[in-house]
């Protein structure tokens, strides 16, 4: 197990890159969130901020994949930084 | 007699499933649509032995659940075709992510091969991969291969044989999850079978899985069951109590437990010899998808395909279109000079001038293709709809929207069959419906006819160029107006994996781009040749007995004169001129072209264009061979658009030239657009739609245009 208790929540948006974080919760209705989790993005698992672009859009790194996503979907992700 | 047998194909997107389906099957593919969905359905066959397999290659999908119709359509061709196999592709170099599916086909209880791809890269990132013991956990063959250098794919045939012979052996194992999901499974499996409501092909596990996931097809396929409601309300119980038990929705947990059976197996068969260090992927994409180069970097490669497109195409398109000069000529040498026939005049003027216009653009229409093909097949493709996605989201639109329009470019057809990778259908009917306004290859030859004629040499680029970006701005401003009026609602968020670049195969290069390509000859084929007939016939009938002047005698007169050879040319010429125009005025399409005169006068036309727009409904570029046969020219020069190109600037100026462009460009899209509208949309309405709405922009926008610009000429 991690230790991730002691740093604050916040949105996948305003995450530093480069580090690991941990997914704590996605809103969004729970078909968007089985069809991201299919993608490997689900409550306590790692991911990476491998580029960041304007406005929120990412390029993220989870189980081994890269993934591009919108300005909408990371704010719908909240995480922790994994200390 | 040889043993026939049924396999399917599945894998995640970009797991190279459609490399090895290619790389078994070879060029015995045939392609189809899945009842009721614009899914395709892809099927080839190969021999093993003595068996003959018949393959289908499965929509590439990450999960079997009812997210999106491709993910629905697996799942029901495994369910209600019992294939006898499923063989799963998976990337060896991103295991866990892949066997996500795997362990849905397990779930299903269906006897499967796992067939590790790329294993080259899985190596070459220091990947190792216990083989045998994840054979033995998961409870089937594994096959390992590289699909792009065709190795293992002997092999990979090779066990499918020996599995279709004996499948029963290769049953994949049961899953077993944690208690917390184990017991609600086993309760729900247990209400399935005592009530006896199993229905046909389904397996009680398998159902009771889906209920806890709150997978929509299986939920209203419950509510349609007699029994079926209870079943549901005792699935409501046991989900209440397990969102309670671990304080997560219910889907989720499932998921999870999915994602904890894998790692546990990967920590089992996996070792990792080599610290990952930073692939080149990653390097090529810091700077394709970097933020601020990225869109530049893009467009001037745009450029760069365009003008190859066109540079490149352009001796081709001078053979294709000798070839068609030259066959006109010989089919006319089967009649004797002068002799007038209508068959003769069918065959020339109509059906080979007719396909033979559409069919000259072809090298251009193909280069485009074969450059979208190579993109596509790098994985560029997926960085492109990722980049343009922010401009696109200004607009409405998604990211993924952006290919479709591109290819738009090239033929609308393809491009509208391309909107199928958008899942919300607000996104896919705004795109759809807004595709026609990008300017493609069958309008290049009116604007070629055009702009030369009208335009001095250093303003033909800029023209053309208006012409396009008039196209794109106008498909801005539509998408935008239809997404905050008939298709409102937020966009679907945009997520899309990025995976390794890779050199494409030729052979999955060709097949892209020969797919495209065979849908515009079929339109040159089919539509084109029969609306030749058609507009061959309007254009000719009702015959004029009487005419109004005596014109052979005229020109009798004039060979009898003391003019020169040159003037008695000309005034021969003028007299032809007169005589096919007043027995045109006389045809159908003449008599149509004068009756909606009236109504194109606001935009400068006159009962010519009117004619030729009338003829070019059927295909754009028809638009031009319909204004040779106004003007009369067909019988004079009948290849050769510079008569016309002389002919124009005579009876128009600048500004009614430009208008012909801009409605050109905006108007009703051809028929085949139009045709496979209604088959993508599935609905009539909106493919009249379609036509009416562009129609009716066309008419505004170039009457404004021309009633503004008359004020400045």
């Amino acid at each position: 197990m991690t230790t991730t208790h002691n740093s604050p929540t916040i949105s996948l948006t305003f995450a530093p890159a480069g580090t690991a974080l941990t997914v704590v919760s996605a809103s969004g209705g729970w078909e968007f969130q089985r069809k991201i989790a299919a993608l490997g993005i689900y409550t306590d698992e790692k991911l990476e901020i491998v580029e960041r672009h304007s406005q929120g859009a990412l390029v993220i790194k989870v189980k081994g994949t890269r993934l591009a996503i919108g300005q909408g979907m990371s704010r719908k992700i909240k995480v922790k930084v994994v200390q | 007699m040889t043993n026939k047998h049924k396999i399917v194909l599945a894998g995640n997107p970009n797991s190279g499933k459609t490399t090895i389906f290619n790389a078994l099957t070879g060029a015995h593919q045939h392609v189809g649509n899945y009842p009721g969905v614009t899914v395709e359905e892809i099927i080839g066959s190969f021999k093993s032995g003595d068996c003959e397999i018949e393959v289908t290659d499965l929509p590439g999908t990450y999960s079997l659940t009812a997210n999106s119709p491709e993910e629905l359509i697996a799942r029901n061709v495994i369910i209600t075709e019992k294939p006898e196999v499923v063989v799963n592709v998976v990337d060896a170099s991103n295991l866990e992510r892949n066997l996500f599916l795997t362990l849905q086909f397990m779930e299903l209880g269906v006897p499967m091969i796992l067939v590790l791809n790329m294993i080259d890269n899985a190596r070459d990132k220091g990947i190792e991969i216990d083989t045998e013991r994840l054979g033995k956990l998961f409870g089937t063959r594994i096959v390992c291969t590289v699909g792009n250098k065709s190795e293992g794919i002997n092999e990979l045939k090779k066990v499918i044989g020996e599995v279709v012979r004996e499948q029963e052996k290769h049953l994949s194992k049961k899953v077993t999850y944690s208690d917390e999901l184990t017991i609600p499974i086993q309760e729900l499996s247990k209400i399935l079978t005592d009530n006896n409501i199993l229905p046909e092909g389904y397996k009680t596990d398998w159902l009771a899985i889906k209920l806890l996931e709150k997978d929509k097809e299986i939920i209203e396929l419950f509510e349609s069951l007699e029994a079926g409601s209870e079943v549901l309300k005792k699935a409501d119980v046991l989900i209440e109590k397990l969102e309670s038990d671990v304080d997560e929705p219910s889907e989720i947990v499932v998921t999870e437990h999915r994602y904890g059976f894998i790692s546990g197996t990967c920590r089992e068969v996996v070792s990792s010899t080599i610290q990952k260090r930073r692939d080149i992927s990653e390097a090529i994409d810091s700077v394709v998808t970097h933020r601020i180069i990225g869109i530049p970097l893009f467009l001037i490669l745009m450029y760069v395909v365009f003008y190859l497109t066109f540079t490149v195409g352009n001796p081709f398109m001078g053979w294709i279109e000798h070839g068609f000069e030259w066959l006109g000529g010989f089919v006319s040498s089967w009649w004797s000079d002068g002799s007038e026939s209508a068959l003769k005049s069918l065959l020339v003027d109509g059906i080979i001038a007719g396909v033979g216009g559409v069919l000259v653009f072809l090298p251009n229409i193909t280069l485009l293709f074969l450059a979208i093909a190579i993109l596509e097949g790098t994985g560029y493709m997926a960085r492109v709809a990722f980049i343009m996605d922010r401009l696109m989201n200004k607009i409405g639109l998604h990211g993924k929207s952006f290919i479709p329009m591109l290819i738009g470019f090239g033929c609308s057809v393809p491009a509208i069959m391309g909107t199928r990778t958008l899942n919300l259908k607000r996104d896919r009917m705004t795109t759809m419906l807004v595709v026609p306004l990008m300017s493609c290859g069958a309008r290049i030859p009116i604007y070629a006819l055009i702009i030369p004629a009208f335009f001095s040499k250093q303003l033909e680029a800029p023209v053309m160029f208006s012409i396009y970006l008039i196209g794109i701005i106008v498909a801005i401003l539509c998408a935008k107006l239809l997404r905050s009026t008939l298709f409102k609602g937020e966009n679907e968020p945009f997520v899309l994996e990025l995976p390794p670049y890779r050199i494409p195969t030729l052979k999955s290069i060709g097949i892209h781009m020969w797919g495209r390509t065979v849908v515009y000859l079929q339109k040159a084929g089919t539509l084109i040749l029969a609306a030749s007939v058609i507009l061959w016939i309007m254009a000719n009938y009702p015959k004029k007995d009487k005419l109004e002047k005596d014109y052979t005698a005229e020109i009798t007169k004039i060979e009898q004169s003391q003019l020169s050879p040159e003037q008695k040319k000309l005034k021969t010429r003028d007299i032809k001129n007169e005589e096919m125009a007043e027995r045109l005025s006389y045809t159908f399409t003449g008599r149509i072209g004068h009756a909606i005169e009236p109504a194109l006068k606001p935009m400068g036309f006159d009962w010519k264009i009117g004619t030729a727009l009338i003829g070019a409904f059927p295909a754009k570029e028809l638009f031009v061979s319909q204004m040779g046969i106004v003007f009369a020219l067909g019988e004079i020069d009948e290849e050769n658009p510079v008569a016309l190109r002389d002919e124009l600037p005579r009876h128009y100026n600048g500004l009614q030239a430009y208008c012909i462009m801009l409605f050109c460009l905006l108007s009703a899209p051809c028929i085949a657009t139009i045709a496979v509208t209604r088959r993508e949309s599935n609905s009539w309405f909106w493919a009249l739609f379609q036509l009416v709405g562009l129609t009716v922009l066309a008419y505004i926008v170039t009457t404004i245009v021309y009633q503004v610009g008359l004020l400045f000429m």
